[in-house]
């Protein structure tokens, strides 16, 4: 039977395993699916599952193999910008496509990459907003080492400033960073009056941040870690429970009642398992596979050109909502959420569009942004 | 960062760019690329010989020396211009330098790197008027004190009294009159001059105004 060989690139070792894994779960599961309800047209998708170790050189190198060697014309893959630009030259060369699933900071585009993740516009915008009206002005900014929590505290402290807020610190630790550097900065923390702490620390420190809280009995309403990354994944690698109330921002919970989730929801654990957290990144990994799976329904071979303008013209009912790519700028609408932590270790969604939010990556000036803001679009699901 | 640096960033979205270049797939993608970062893009070619005063910065081909010759480059650039270019032979070289562009991308048209050529063309742009302002402020000023100096010399010897006195003296007529020094001081060693014309010290005053 014919098949549609493709290239899948996350990360099972180095410090983005944990995205990696789940981005791959996603990624297999939407491939099953498509493939148990025969294929597209007859066609399986037959997946090259390459492990590059969150080593850029080794996204270069293992990328070029599967274009190269394996003939495949699409890639999904990529968890950090260092790895989506070392990607990047390789697609551009061979004029194929990757399908990029991770939240990133912006000022990326590509005729060569679709980005399903969601951009600032579409993730801190929502945040900001959240705390402003839960009155938290005071922020300290934490984050890992690399491009994405020092742009995004670039934009935060653009947002503070325009609220009358203000930022008391600004704070990084290396991505691999010891549980002793997050217990300094938490009693660094307490030294300060910021009664927010906005955290873009991803991987172990994430959870050993909501563990040292824990331990030290801080309750969201003395300090609130409001985060962009942190998610069902960070929960389930947690010593202890979260209290309840810290909140996080992003366009997909496992707690969102819709038939498209639930169905989502039972077909993850019947895959994976009942222990296995199901989070935003194994979600936009498995509705990118769906957006492939769509336009190529229509396609009888993988050529990028055509396969793009045909990625533009169709939608995909994921479990966040109906998404589809922006033709603008190869970035996808998205549903920006809020889910506060519950003490069962799940989000409460807390806020929910009533429209998809149009992707803006080059969007610089949140001082407009913030004046323009129509309120009226959003409504609160408590 | 600097209160400039950050105003070129935050400007970004009401700049008007103007897109020199045959149309063609490039141009899109370049003109594509402009509106994600949200310019608002015109597009003309061939290259016009005058250019709405409303342009904010240019993205220009450029393939020979023809451009130089354009009333819009000529003396100095008025807008930042991006050049775009397919060749580096000295001619092509030559002629980017000759017009003073301040930003490059080259041929074929990547998306990467277009928004940092846009920024940078500006910021030295607008550096180099600023330091064209100050040095011709400068020089004004430095013309100016040789000429009260003078004036001041010829007050002295005129008058038979010291610096100080004849400085002030010039200021205080400077601000009854409302004029600036220079100008009272220009006046007082032409009239000095013109009442000397017959007088037996003419070298003097030369030698004075050259030593100074």
């Amino acid at each position: 039977m014919e098949s549609l060989t493709v290239g899948v690139l996350f990360s099972q070792r180095g410090f983005s395993r944990w995205y990696g894994s789940s981005q791959l779960r996603g990624t297999i599961l939407a491939i099953d699916e498509i493939n148990l309800n025969g294929g597209l047209d007859g066609r399986m998708i037959d997946p090259i599952i390459c492990d590059p170790g969150s080593d850029p050189k080794q996204y270069s190198k293992l990328a070029n193999k599967l274009l190269l060697d394996d003939g495949v014309s699409v890639i999904f893959g990529c968890t950090t910008s260092f790895s989506r630009k070392a990607v990047t030259p390789c697609v551009e060369k061979r004029n194929a496509i990757l399908f990029y699933p991770t939240c990133y900071e912006g000022f990326d585009y590509s005729p060569n990459i679709i980005f399903t993740g969601p951009c600032p516009n579409q993730l801190h915008l929502e945040l900001h907003r959240y705390l402003c009206e839960r009155g938290r002005a005071s922020y300290y900014l934490l984050g890992s080492d690399y491009v994405f929590p020092q742009e995004s505290n670039r934009v935060i402290k653009d947002l503070v400033a325009q609220s009358n807020g203000k930022v008391v610190r600004e704070r990084y630790v290396p991505l691999d960073c010891a549980d002793s550097q997050i217990d300094d900065i938490v009693s660094d923390i307490m030294s300060t009056k910021a009664n927010v702490v906005l955290s873009t620390v991803v991987g172990s420190g994430s959870t050993r941040l909501y563990d040292a809280f824990h331990e030290r009995g801080i309750t969201p309403n003395d300090i609130v870690i409001a985060s962009l990354t942190a998610s069902e994944l960070d929960l389930s690698k947690m010593k202890h429970l979260p209290l309840s109330g810290h909140v996080t921002s992003s366009p997909y919970f496992a707690s969102i009642e819709t038939p498209e989730n639930s169905l989502f929801c039972k077909r993850f654990v019947e895959r994976f398992g009942r222990s296995v957290p199901i989070d935003t990144c194994a979600e936009a990994a498995y509705s990118q596979v769906h957006l492939f799976a769509n336009a190529m329904r229509s396609l009888d071979g993988m050529d990028a050109n055509r396969l793009r303008e045909e990625i533009y013209r169709v939608e995909v009912n994921a479990p966040q909502g109906r998404i589809k790519v922006d033709c603008e700028n190869n970035h996808t609408y998205q549903w920006p959420r809020i889910g506060v932590m519950e003490d069962a270790g799940t989000f409460q969604i807390v806020r929910s569009p009533s429209n998809s939010v149009k992707p803006d990556p080059y969007q610089i000036n949140y001082v407009d942004v913030l004046a323009a803001s129509c309120r009226p679009a959003f409504h609160f699901a408590l | 960062m600097s209160k400039a640096g950050e105003a070129l960033l935050r400007e970004l979205r009401s700049l008007r760019v103007l897109v020199l270049h045959p149309s063609d797939q490039e141009r899109s993608e370049l003109v594509n690329q402009l509106k994600r970062i949200g310019c608002t893009v015109s597009v003309e070619w061939p290259i016009p010989t005058t250019i709405d005063p409303e342009i904010d910065t240019i993205f220009c081909l450029v393939e020979d020396a023809s451009i130089e010759t354009l009333p819009w480059v000529r003396p100095h650039l008025a807008v930042p211009v991006v050049a775009i270019a397919q060749f580096e032979h000295p001619t092509v070289i030559r002629s980017l330098l000759e017009i003073g562009v301040t930003g490059f991308i080259g041929k074929p048209i990547r998306t990467f790197g277009v928004l940092t050529a846009l920024i940078m063309a500006r910021s030295i742009h607008r550096y180099e008027r600023i330091q064209s302002a100050k040095i011709a402020k400068l020089k004004e000023s430095l013309k100016s004190h040789r000429v009260i100096a003078q004036a001041v010399q010829t007050l002295c010897r005129a008058n038979d009294i010291g610096e100080g006195e004849a400085y002030e003296l010039i200021r205080r007529q400077a601000t009854s009159k409302r004029l600036s020094m220079c100008v009272i001081a220009e006046s007082i060693i032409n009239t000095s001059e013109l009442l000397t014309l017959d007088t037996q010290k003419p070298a003097n005053t030369i030698q004075l105004r050259s030593a100074k």
